[in-house]
Formats: structure tokens, sequence, C-alpha cells
């Protein structure tokens, strides 16, 4: 079994994708745990990461995914735990998982530093379980160089199974080839894929966002697949929004108080996604029976325009059980951008 | 204007107040009270007196004397006011324009106005209102000698959007207003046309004894349309059969109806309409009579407007309000025209007259309850003055859960057992320690509505769902509000399952203490179940906000459930309204949910929340 431990420099870099895309590409048994849930749902008195959960639909494992991590706060890995406790519990969740299976992945917190006072970030963890080390990288062409260094100058530091850097998201991928790569080799730094971003990858449902902001759908439950490309603030008055460009955009999401009546109602004249209400305010019926005529979800929020419009700036587009051209995507990416037999070799 | 011996100036001048120039009012009001000159106005029409022979209005001249005395705040609408009373007929005793109320005020007015023997009836028209609790006070004497009719603009306007308590949010201006100008006893018009048809019929018609009102009619729909217009007015029909048959069988033809409403059948005439309203008159059980009469083809319309001018006086003196709704063709609309500002009760639809028989029922059911009884409670004052003072020594303008907590327990509020963790460990401490199952709420100044935050966790059976449970808190608060101080947690007892209601109390700027009540939860601010009283109050209007609200069923018991403790529910009320009204650094008190149980077992407040007033050391 083959131990694959997936970690990050920054938050945000697109493990769970690349994991999953991996996974996809690989046709093998696979197992996953995430020891320290960073993305935690709590429903039902039951906590579990959402990546586990992910991960545990998308392959149809047989685990539940609250096994899957170990803790979600320090303060419980403190109660529970010293370092040699942990490091037993980690060698029995992974046997459990690992039983069958070809490859185990191991996906580390937000970035490499993420759970170090708790002995469960990146190197601990490979270190710990013995597994094949691979840094995700992403951002802006400097970002990635400097956290290359960085990684560069903490690997000297270090007795792990160093497996590789995969840098994400990159704009043009032959210029960073051309520019950059023959740099990062000659540092001895092994890069096993450079994939490019893909603006469909940044776009999520209307139903995701409702998840997100904990907000109740009024009505246009039909909708809520929508995809959403676009985000409106509708503070001007409906005749400005009207004559804006954008306004007339499909899979545009309108944020809105719940007493703009006006401009809900210029919304639903246009092509909208869903309809964003804030301050926990409820339009009149018959403004609610026109949404539902046309099946656009109006999802209510208790927060105020900008504390919404800050939240929503704040979501990461994870990618969904439901989201199988993503899925479908991410394979096809692995599989042309990156030299998945490399994640074999030592 | 002192040495002449003024004592009062009417400033007519518009440009002060209402267009931003404070300072100027303020300044000419110093200067009048310095010398002993009380102001009206500025930006007024005038003063008219029935008493004086005064019309020193800039309205129309033509001014009938009465007795209904009408004070308005806006000039125009004033003025158009008096030109529209003397086209209906309505006499006046007098006019009032206020204007910016710089010094005279509705309230002085009132007092006046409740001493003045011309004056049957006061109309209020008011748009803002200035220093609310001495109006209250001013409607409530009024209220107790004669009819006060208020018409309030500004409806839509909503006082409070975002507010730290539900209560703030909830009691926007005008729902304050108009709960509690109807406790006053006030009727409350939606405009000026109800308003003078409900001041038309209180000044010419007698209050009734009882509520026993009968609809005589020779139509079966037009009966039963009047019948729901008194289902939404609140005129109560009389519904005693045998009696009613015994009254009307001599009148009503087989083929009729003599239960409530009279039938007289198509076929009827003055004739057996004269018939049944005499027996009306004679029976001392019947205490209203709504006429209605249908133009068909055998009904003799022109004998109509002898039969209302032979039974309307008979009422009158009787102590029985009578009115006449009138349907058809040419000659009903004449009948109707002769009798147009005449005082005569006669209308030309169903829900016209019954919304004035409907708004004097309004008023006799307020004077048949009115009571001098104050509901009261003992609280200690000074304990929680300490607890406050504490809060404010720490700079905070609200109480921590265990301090509002400990406030409830002082004043006998049931709460449910809690204890604040710092951390994991203490939280799995005092989980067991209260014992299981318990409640996990997040402990923050920055966390107002927890739930929203996340920060809210039920029913945790053991060690393991606390500890899940603290770790999924402290994320989404930490999420949420970033910055947000976390004091811990709040483990609570779990309280059984009940029906959650919602009651608070608060310091309204403008009204004082009010209390409020409703459905609780954390849907509250979507459904708006709420009522609202000022305080102090007394025990019967208690339980009108209670009954008020439309989840009321629920507390008598729905699908078998028994009726629930409204004794504790009344006592909570009373409770929080008498520390909000002597504890005045407390601005806000909210208890939700509070759990009502079933008749006997009381009440728990589960989450308090305590604002205190910002700027008071």
């Amino acid at each position: 079994m083959k131990k694959i431990v997936v970690a990050s420099m920054r938050k945000n870099a697109g493990k769970t994708s690349l994991i999953v895309g991996i996974a996809k590409a690989l046709h093998e048994k696979i197992g996953y745990m995430k020891p320290f849930g960073d993305r935690l749902f709590y429903r039902k008195k039951r906590l579990w990461d959402y990546d586990s959960a992910l991960i545990t639909h998308i392959f149809n494992l047989e685990e539940n995914p609250e096994d899957m991590s170990i803790g979600f706060d320090p303060s419980k890995l403190r109660y529970m735990y010293d370092t040699e406790s942990l490091k037993k519990k980690l060698h029995e969740v992974i046997s459990e998982i690992g039983k069958g299976k070809d490859t185990v992945f191991v996906e580390c917190g937000k970035d490499i530093g993420y759970g170090i006072s708790v002995n469960l970030d990146a190197i601990s963890l490979a270190q710990f379980i013995d597994g094949k080390l691979l840094i995700v990288i992403s951002g802006d062409d400097d970002t990635i160089l400097d956290d290359i260094n960085l990684f560069k100058k903490c690997l000297h530091m270090t007795n792990i199974n160093f497996g590789g850097v995969i840098v994400n998201k990159v704009r043009d991928v032959q210029d960073f080839k051309d520019t950059y790569l023959p740099g990062i080799m000659d540092m001895g730094i092994k890069v096993i894929g450079i994939i490019p971003s893909r603006e469909e990858l940044t776009h999520f449902s209307v139903n995701y966002l409702a998840e997100r902001l904990l907000a109740k759908v009024i009505t246009g439950e039909g909708g809520l697949h929508n995809t959403v490309k676009t985000i409106l603030i509708g503070a001007m008055s409906p005749s400005t929004a009207l004559s804006i460009p954008s306004f007339h955009e499909g899979n545009k999401v309108v944020i809105t108080g719940g007493d703009r009546s006006d401009m809900i109602l210029a919304a639903l004249e246009t092509d909208t996604a869903g309809i964003i209400l804030t301050g926990n305010i409820l339009p009149p019926q018959n403004i609610i029976s026109k949404a539902s005529e046309r099946n656009v979800p109006l999802l209510s929020v208790p927060f105020d325009t900008y504390q919404t419009a800050k939240q929503i700036e704040n979501i990461e587009p994870l990618l969904t059980k439901d989201d199988t051209d993503k899925i479908a995507l991410w394979e096809h990416l692995v599989q042309e951008y990156l030299n998945v037999t490399e994640l074999g070799e030592d | 204007m002192r040495q002449k011996g003024v004592k009062t100036a009417l400033i007519i001048t518009s440009g002060f107040s209402e267009v931003g120039n404070i300072t100027e009012e303020k300044k000419i009001t110093a200067y009048a009270r310095e010398h002993g000159v009380r102001i009206l106005g500025p930006n007024i029409f005038g003063v008219y007196s029935a008493k004086a022979s005064l019309n020193a209005t800039f309205g129309t001249r033509d001014v009938i004397a009465g007795n209904v005395a009408i004070i308005t705040q806006s000039g125009a609408l004033g003025a158009s006011m008096i030109g529209k009373t003397a086209v209906e007929n309505i006499g006046l005793s007098a006019m009032v324009s206020v204007g910016n109320k710089a010094d005279i005020d509705e309230s002085e007015l009132l007092d006046y106005l409740v001493t003045h023997d011309q004056t049957k009836i006061i109309l209020i028209y008011v748009e803002g209102v200035k220093e609310g609790e001495r109006l209250i006070k001013a409607l409530n004497e009024a209220t107790k000698k004669k009819p006060v009719v208020v018409i309030k603009s500004g409806r839509s306007a909503k006082g409070a959007i975002a507010a730290a308590s539900h209560t703030g949010s909830l009691a926007g201006a005008d729902e304050v207003f108009d709960a509690l100008v109807r406790q006053c006893g006030v009727l409350r018009a939606e405009d000026i046309r109800d308003a003078f048809d409900w001041c038309k019929f209180l000044s010419n018609n007698p209050m009734p004894k009882g509520e026993h009102t009968v609809i005589i009619t020779n139509g079966g729909g037009i009966g039963v349309m009047t019948a729901d217009a008194c289902e939404k007015y609140g005129v109560k029909l009389y519904d005693d059969l045998p009696a009613l048959n015994g009254i009307f069988s001599g009148v009503v033809p087989d083929f009729g109806s003599t239960k409530n409403p009279i039938d007289l059948t198509g076929q009827a005439t003055t004739a057996e309409f004269d018939g049944a309203l005499n027996a009306a008159l004679r029976n001392d059980e019947i205490d209203a009579v709504i006429t209605l009469l249908s133009e068909v083809a055998v009904f003799d319309s022109e004998n109509m407007p002898e039969l209302i001018k032979k039974y309307y006086p008979q009422y009158k003196e009787k102590g029985k309000p009578i009115l006449f709704s009138c349907l058809g063709g040419d000659k009903v609309q004449n009948c109707i025209n002769s009798y147009h500002g005449s005082g005569h009760p006669v209308y030309g639809g169903a829900y016209e007259g019954v919304s004035c028989l409907g708004a004097m029922y309004r008023y006799y059911n307020y004077l048949a309850n009115r009571s001098e009884e104050i509901a009261r409670a003992d609280i200690p004052e000074k304990a929680i003055e300490e607890i406050v003072r504490k809060a404010r020594e720490d700079k905070r303008h609200f109480l921590l859960a265990h301090e509002a907590q400990s406030i409830m327990k002082a004043a006998g509020i049931p709460v449910s057992q809690s204890r604040v963790a710092q951390t994991l460990d203490e939280a799995v401490q005092c989980s067991g320690e209260i014992g299981y199952p318990v409640v996990m709420k997040i402990a923050s100044k920055d966390i107002i509505h927890k739930s929203d935050a996340g920060g809210v966790a039920l029913d945790l059976e053991n060690s393991y769902e606390v500890i899940d449970a603290y770790q999924a808190i402290m994320q989404s608060c930490r999420t949420y509000n970033p910055n947000a101080k976390i004091e811990g947690v709040d483990i609570l007892e779990m309280a059984r399952p009940g029906t959650e209601l919602i009651i608070g109390a608060r310091r309204d700027k403008i009204f004082g203490p009010i209390v409020m009540f409703g459905l609780g939860g954390i849907y509250v601010e979507v459904m708006k179940d709420i009522s609202f009283r000022a305080f102090p109050l007394n025990h019967h209007e208690i339980t009108n906000m209670i009954k008020e609200v439309r989840s009321y069923p629920l507390l008598l018991g729905v699908r078998g459930e028994k009726k629930k403790d409204i004794d504790g529910i009344m006592d909570t009320i009373i409770k929080l309204g008498t520390i909000i009204k002597k504890c005045e650094a407390i601005s806000d008190i909210e208890i939700n949910p509070l759990v009502a149980y079933e008749e006997g077992e009381g009440v728990k407040a589960l989450d308090v929340r305590i604002l205190l007033l910002k700027g008071e050391r």
C-alpha cells in the first residue's frame, strides 16, 4: 500500500481536487484520510471534514468520513493525545483505512505549517506514517518561485520521502515551462506536473452558495442547480441596474435587501441564477410567487449587504459530489499535465 | 406680549424645525417661556373654537358648531378637514393645529379637551410623536371620559431594521404606536373617511348597554355579507335562538328566519320592517340593530325615509344604537342622499355602517374592561443594579449569559442550569456536573445571534458529543467573525420540549417601557407573530396581548396537547416589564425561547439577553 501525503504551501491550492484527479487517473483502489480537518461540517451531532465526505462519495468508500479525521481543533487534540498516543492513533486509522487499498492519500491541513503545534502538520505527518510527500503550489509566478525556494530550504532540515511538486492553476503552462522550469530543476526539485488554470473550475451552483451562507431558501428550489458566474450588488435603482451590461448577463446572482421589491423584480426580469435577500427581510408574497414561477431561487440571509458580499468573497469554489463535469475535467487535466507514473517511484 | 396680557401666541409662520431650522424655533420657545407666554406652533394653520365663536384659521369660514374636537399636526390636512366636516355636517367644538409642537402638543390639548364640556369626541391626526410616554398618559385619561379617534400616517416607516435584540428589530415605530394607542382605548382609523364616519356615528348614537346585536334584513345575501362584516369588525351577533324566535316569530313569515340575521324575506315591505324594529326596540336583550333594506320588486322604497325617521330617534332615546344600510336604485339613493350630513346612521353598503358600530363596540369593551389595577412584581433592584454596575466597570453594554441568568433567578423566573467553560476540559467537566443531555452555546460579546454563527449545539448526550460540538462551535464562530473575542462556551441543561415563546421588554426611545410577547424560536423575525403593550399594564391587558398573537391556540393545546401554563407566561411578562421599568440602566431584556409547559408545570427561560443603555455610567 502506497501512502501519499498531499500538502500545499498556501491554502486553497487545490489539494483535494488534485487528489480526485490523480485517484481517477490511477484507476486503483484508493483510501483517504485528513487527520487534521479544517473544513468541518457539523450536522445532527456528527462532525466530519467536507473533503473526506466528498472523496468518500466520489469513490464509494466504505469508511465513515467521521473516522477519516482525528481532530478539528487543537484544543481537542491537546485534550486527548500526546505525541506518542497521536502516532498510535494515526497508525490505527491508516491501517484501518488502507485495508485492501493500493494507495492511501493523506491530505494535510490548509497550508504546510497548519497543525504544527499538535504534530499534525505536513512534515510531521509524512514522517509519522512514512509517506511520500507531494507539495501543491499555486499563485502567481513569483509566489510559486518563493514557495519552491522556501520549501527547498525546509527540505534540507527534514528527513522525509519527498515525491515532488505539482504546480497548479498556471495561466500559461508553456511559458512557465520555458521561463521557470529549468531553474527549478537546477535546484534539485522534482516537478511532476504543471496544471493550467481553467475558469470553469471557479464556478459554483446557487445551492452551494446557499449552503455556504447558511441561507434559507424561500422559493425557486428548482433553480438551485443554476451555475453562478457573476455576483452583483443591487444597491442602485432598477433603471440604473438595467442600464448596466453585466446586469443582463446570465448566471448572475444579485444581492439586495429583502425590502427592495423594485430591485428583485428588475433581477427577475433578466436572466438571473439566484437572488440573495439580506437582513432577514422577506419580500411581499407576489414577489415570492413571481420568483417561484420563474424558478429563480430566493435566498434569505440575516447579514447586511456588505457582510454578505464579504462572505461570498471568501467562499472557495470547492468541488461537490454533483460536479461530474468538473471531476471529469480534473481527471483529464491530471492525465494530460501530470506524470502519474512518477507517483509510484521513490 | 406678556405686558399686554397675552398668554398664548399662535405662530402660523413656517420655516422652522420642519425644514431643519431647529435653533430659531428653540430660541423663540425659550424666550416665550421666560416671559410666561405659551406657544402654539410654529407652522400651524390656526385655531377654531365653537365656544368662543372664533375661527382664527385660514380654512373655510363655514364651520358648523358641534361636539367633535380635532387636533391636527398637518396644517393643510387640517384646513381641508374643516371643509370636509362642513360637507359631512359634523359639528366641531374645536379645531387646533399643533404644527411643529415647539411648546403645546397633543398631550396638553388632550388634557384640556377632557374637561371641555362641548367636546364629546376627540379626533387627532398625528404624523410623529415626540413625547410618547406623556401622550399615552394623556390618551389614557381622555378615553376614560370620551372616545378618541386617531389617524396616524407613516405606517410603512420601519423604525428599527437592525437591532441587537429581536424585540428591538421587531418593534417598528408604527407597530408600537398601534399597540399602545389601542391599549389606551383609542380608535385608530386607517383614513379620514373612516375617522369621520366613526366620529359622526359616535356623536349621534348612544353607547350600547350590551353586545347583543341583531341584523334585520329582507335579503339573505346582504345578511350574510353583513354577518361577515360583523366578524371582521368585532360586532357580536346575538345567538340565543329560542329567545330570538320568541322575539321575532310574530313578525317573520314562516318561510323566513328568526336566526340572526333575522330574514324577513324578499316579500317584506316597510310594514314588516316596522314590526321587526318595534319588536327589537322593546326587547331588553337586544342592544344594537343593523337594518338592511334591499330594494326588491315588492319593497316600498318610498317609505324608507319615514321608517328611518320613525325609529332612529326612538332607538336613540332607548339607548340602543341602530344603523340602516340601504341598497337599491334611485329611490334608495335619494333616501341615502336625503340623510347625508344629517347625523342619521344611513349607509349605502354593509361594511361602512358595521365599521362604525365595530368602533363603538371597541370603545364599549375598552370601558367595560378598563381597570385601574396595575400588575406588579417584586424584583430585587439592588441585586440587579450590582450586576449592572459590574458590567459597566467591564465597559460592557450588555450582560454575559450567566449575569443575565442571575437576574432572572433573582426575579424568580425559572432558568435552565448553566456553567461557563473556557476550555474543552472545562466544557466536558461542566457537562458532567450539569448532567447529560446538555446544550452548548458560544460565549462572546461579539456574537449576538448565536445560531446564525453556528454557535449552538443541542442535545449533547455524552462527552464525545461535547468534544465534537466544542470543535464545531469554535471553528464556525471563528469563521463567522474572525475578530470576535470568544470567552468560551456556555453549557446549559437541555430543557425538555414545550411551546417556545419570546418575551421581551425594552425602553422605547419615544414611548418608554414596553413589553413584547410572541411565538419564539429562531424564526421569530420571519413569523413576526408578536404583540406589544406599554408597561405598566393590568392583568386583563396582559391576557389580551397573549390572545392577540396568531399562535394563541397553541397555548390552549392543539392536537391532543394540554393547555400551557398561561399564568407562568403572564408572570414572566410582568417581571420583565417591572425590571425594565425600575432598572433604568437596562434598555432591553429578551427571553427567547421561553419554554411554556403544561398548565401548572411553569415556564423555563432558555436564553436570556440583557442590553444596557449606552452612554450611562
